[in-house]
């Protein structure tokens, strides 16, 4: 065990160094704690996406457990029929890791996602992200925020619609556990994967994680990103069981403006006041809507 | 190959035909690379002393006393008595101040000086430590035994020095033993440290006042080098008209002749003049020694005081009452001294000329009064020597000065920072073809070292958290401003895990120079350097 100032690790690491992800990528910071809490005990199934470039192109690889690259829609489906794989030859310990980037997740991936939930496979589904498909160039997701650009909707046109709520879609299955986290926070991520990890059933973990590359973010600003998303209410702390039991995991002590969490992003340059206003105000009715699911008076 | 636990649970195989990713040196993309330098932080800067607390806190963090102790004692041999006497600037200048409330340095300090004084073993000791010592000892006299004097006198010893010091009080301790109130200082405080300073070898001999019982002559024909730490204790007591009476006297004097019994009682109206230290405690004194009214008259305002404002509200509680803007125009009285007459001045800056205002005169019922409108050094007295700003003897002899004798009054810290710069000057003069180490003393900052400033810190890794009950969590407050202190920050959030997990060093094969380390890092070592050409 390492004691750091943010929790304390396990020394032990089971991703490589020298992967291919660009300087400051938040994904790369994501999955190094993942693994830490899981990957002694897991296998990982990956989609389409940056994470398939980072875990290794062959011949080489990052990640020290066993790695299945899966069609971009396929990842929740694939994750499930390895798990009753591994039963059938007689494993129920190890368990299945899907990690999919938002694309893999919240548009292409999401019918897979649901029918995997539905089913309760015994899977722990983690969506990275970074909110965009960032592996082909920006182009926009489901998950893009609205004002933001990307190589689908440039400025000033922007993207006009909201982020879909991915974790309400999730909860609405009922799935034992549910649970958002960021790499800002890595005591809180780690402590949610091992809650996963306890848990049978589905399991769904939604980490916001900045891409400096396609957010037009310094590279050394993706852990601060993070935090303000946390700090501005923009990204609350929480996690739902058996899709009803909201908690929130973290109540930031002061109101920060959004505008602290946009104003480093190139993505969100072409922004006017009354942009930014209007998603001041969604993430204030989001987070009023939380606090009564949570049962949070502030 | 799958390798079982202790379950006889193993992971499915790894495809072994694979190549890890180390293979790919990722350093080659850098262009930018973290250093770790160390920069002074705010409190170290405010300190007289220019003590590292950073790094003392960083031990009473992990509960390590003796190493705190070590890590003092090149800066501050006294904590005990600066824990409970000094001003604290380092708490008005701390960066946790922005978030929630000023680390409490001055207590912890106080506990390591107390931890020091509880685990002292008188027995063991041997007299110095003879660092710099070959041969015979080079012997010193020091003239004064106030914080100053004491502590040249203690790392002259640590280097190999034989003092003696030469106090011409039956008491040593300087202002610590006559001056501080005694509810500020425990005397018992101040006499451990002199006992523990005396079985360490230094010479203590008191009631021998160098100039009169031996002049300094002598002394420098039976010393190798003198340091001249005699304080500026001499009231001055300025002309005032009608000033003909015996009930006046100076804040020090009373002071020093309560602190030795001379003064038994205090009674009637006392007024205090001045605006010091001295000013203050002299009230204070007075009211708590049993006077019936005790009125002090300060020429400006409140808020232009010297006076700390711990002393000024201790003053308030014990029922002294303040007058701001009124000046001393006259005594009045004849054998006996009865009232004294002010005036009100206008509102001014300290430095600004006083404007006395016209028919403002007005009267004070007075039995005694107490004057402290400055001290006078005790260097006047060796009138036929001067010395530079950094207290060497013009003359070329080897006679030093230290203290509030070269400063002017000033403060216990100051003093001993004072005494620690003599001990390196006599040193270079004891031992002239010796290279004094610093790992017994710290030598000065030279004014280029870099400064932490707010920005370099991440305060927001911190939740606002108001003082603790252990002095352990206390330290635990601290951001550590300007030094590693290992809290492993740069280590988990690296991306490349290009941060070793033992001593927090960059691995540049791998370092992609993403800067993540050097923004996160609460303390503000790291930084950002540019390379010529990426890579290892
Ligand atoms: C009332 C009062 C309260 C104070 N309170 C505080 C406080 O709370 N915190 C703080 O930080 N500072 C305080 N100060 C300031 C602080 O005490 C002094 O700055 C500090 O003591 C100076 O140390 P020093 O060693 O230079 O001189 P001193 O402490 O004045 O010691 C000089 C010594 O030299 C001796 N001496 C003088 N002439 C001779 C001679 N010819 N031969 C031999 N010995 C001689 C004197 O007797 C004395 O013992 C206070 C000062 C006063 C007056
Ligand atoms: C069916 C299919 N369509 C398109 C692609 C091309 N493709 C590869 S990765 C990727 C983007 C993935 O985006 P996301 O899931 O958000 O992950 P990210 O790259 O952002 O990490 C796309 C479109 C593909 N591999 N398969
Ligand atoms: S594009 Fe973004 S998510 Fe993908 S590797 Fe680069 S920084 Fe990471
Ligand atoms: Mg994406």
């Amino acid at each position: 065990m390492i004691n750091t100032l943010v929790g304390d690790f396990s020394r032990e690491e089971f991703m490589l160094s020298g992967h291919n992800a660009c300087s400051g990528c938040g994904p790369a910071i994501a999955m190094r704690f993942i693994m830490k809490v899981a990957a002694s005990g897991a296998v990982v199934v990956i989609p389409a996406s940056c994470w398939s470039i980072i875990s290794g192109v062959v011949p080489l690889r990052s990640l020290k457990t066993v790695v299945l690259h899966c069609p971009f829609p396929a990842a929740a489906a694939t994750g499930g029929g390895i798990k009753k794989g591994l039963e059938a030859v007689g494993d129920s310990r190890t368990q299945v890791i899907v990690l999919a980037g938002d694309g893999g997740t919240f548009d292409i991936g999401l019918q897979g996602i649901s029918g995997a939930a539905e089913r309760n496979e015994d899977i722990i589904f983690i969506c990275y992200d970074n909110e965009a498909y960032m592996n082909t160039g920006t182009q926009k997701s489901s998950a893009t925020p609205y004002g933001s650009y990307s190589a689908t909707t440039p400025a000033p046109k922007v993207k006009s619609d909201p982020k879909k709520d991915i974790m309400e879609i999730v909860a609405a299955h009922r799935v034992p556990y549910a649970a958002t986290a960021t790499i800002a926070f890595p005591g809180d991520l780690s402590q949610k994967i091992q809650r996963a990890l306890e848990t049978k059933g589905f399991r769904f973990i939604h980490i916001l994680t900045p891409c400096p590359e396609g957010w037009g973010s310094p590279a050394d600003i993706t852990v601060k990103l993070s935090r303000l998303a946390v700090l501005t209410r923009l990204f609350p702390l929480y996690e739902i069981k058996n899709g009803a039991e909201y908690k929130l995991n973290f109540l930031p002590e002061d109101y920060l403006p959004v505008n602290e969490y946009l104003k480093p992003q190139k993505r969100f340059a072409s922004l006017d006041k009354l942009q930014i206003e209007h998603i001041q105000e969604s993430v204030e009715n989001h987070w009023k809507e939380l606090c009564c699911k949570t049962g949070t008076r502030k | 190959m799958r390798t079982l636990d202790k379950d006889g649970y193993a992971l499915p195989p790894v495809y072994q035909e694979t190549v890890p990713t180390t293979e790919n040196k990722t350093g080659l993309w850098r262009f930018l690379t973290p250093i770790r330098r160390e920069k002074i932080s705010p409190c170290r800067k405010s300190c007289p002393l220019e003590n590292n607390i950073p790094r003392w806190i960083n031990e009473v963090k992990e509960g390590n006393w003796g190493k705190a102790w070590s890590v003092m004692k090149k800066y501050n041999p006294f904590p005990a008595i600066t824990g409970h006497v000094c001003y604290r600037f380092c708490e008005d200048e701390c960066s946790r101040g922005f978030l929630d409330e000023a680390v409490h340095i001055g207590e912890m300090e106080k506990k390591i000086g107390l931890w020091r004084h509880r685990n002292y073993k008188f027995s063991e000791t041997k007299p110095g430590n003879a660092e710099a010592n070959e041969g015979k000892k080079p012997e010193v006299a020091i003239a004064g035994s106030g914080p100053a004097g004491l502590s040249c006198a203690y790392y002259l010893n640590v280097l190999g020095a034989k003092v003696t010091i030469l106090e011409k009080m039956s008491q040593a301790g300087g202002l610590l033993a006559t001056g501080i109130p005694e509810y500020r200082l425990p005397r018992d405080i101040l006499q451990k440290e002199l006992d523990i300073l005396q079985s360490e070898g230094i010479i203590i001999k008191t009631g021998l006042k160098v100039g009169k019982d031996i002049t300094l002559n002598d002394l420098r024909k039976n010393y190798a080098a003198v340091l001249l730490a005699v304080g500026a204790q001499e009231s001055k007591l300025p002309q005032i008209a009608g000033d003909a009476v015996s009930e006046v006297a100076g804040a020090v004097e009373f002071l020093r002749d309560i602190h030795l019994n001379k003064i038994k009682k205090v009674q009637g109206q006392i007024v205090v003049i001045g605006g010091g230290n001295a000013a203050v405690d002299a009230a204070c004194m007075a009211k708590l020694q049993g006077a019936d009214k005790v009125t002090l008259l300060y020429r400006r305002t409140r808020e232009e005081m010297p006076a700390h404002s711990d002393e000024v509200n201790a003053a308030r509680e014990a029922g002294v009452d303040f007058v701001f803007c009124a000046v001393l125009q006259e005594i009045i009285g004849g054998e006996k001294i009865q009232k004294i007459r002010a005036c009100r001045a206008a509102p001014s800056r300290r430095g600004e000329r006083l404007q006395i205002l016209a028919e403002t005169a007005f009267d004070l019922d007075c039995d005694f009064l107490i004057m402290a409108v400055g001290q006078e050094s005790g260097l006047s007295r060796f009138s036929s020597l001067s010395f530079s700003a950094d207290g060497i003897a013009e003359n070329g002899a080897a006679v030093f000065a230290a203290g509030d004798a070269l400063s002017g009054p000033a403060t216990v810290a100051d003093a001993i920072f004072s005494g620690r710069k003599a001990a390196l000057l006599l040193a270079g003069i004891l031992w002239p073809e010796k290279n004094i180490s610093n790992l017994s003393v710290a030598s000065s900052l030279n004014g280029n070292e870099p400064i932490v400033e707010l920005e370099h810190l991440n305060p927001r890794l911190f939740l606002r958290q108001g003082r603790f009950n252990t002095a352990e969590d206390e330290a635990g407050r601290c951001f550590g401003c300007g030094i590693c202190n290992n809290c492993g920050v740069c280590w988990a959030f690296c991306p490349d895990l290009a941060v070793g997990g033992s001593d927090f060093e960059i691995l540049l094969d791998y370092c992609k120079g993403c800067g993540i380390c050097v923004r996160e890092c609460p303390t503000g070592v790291l930084e950002m350097e540019e390379v010529s050409s990426g890579g290892a």
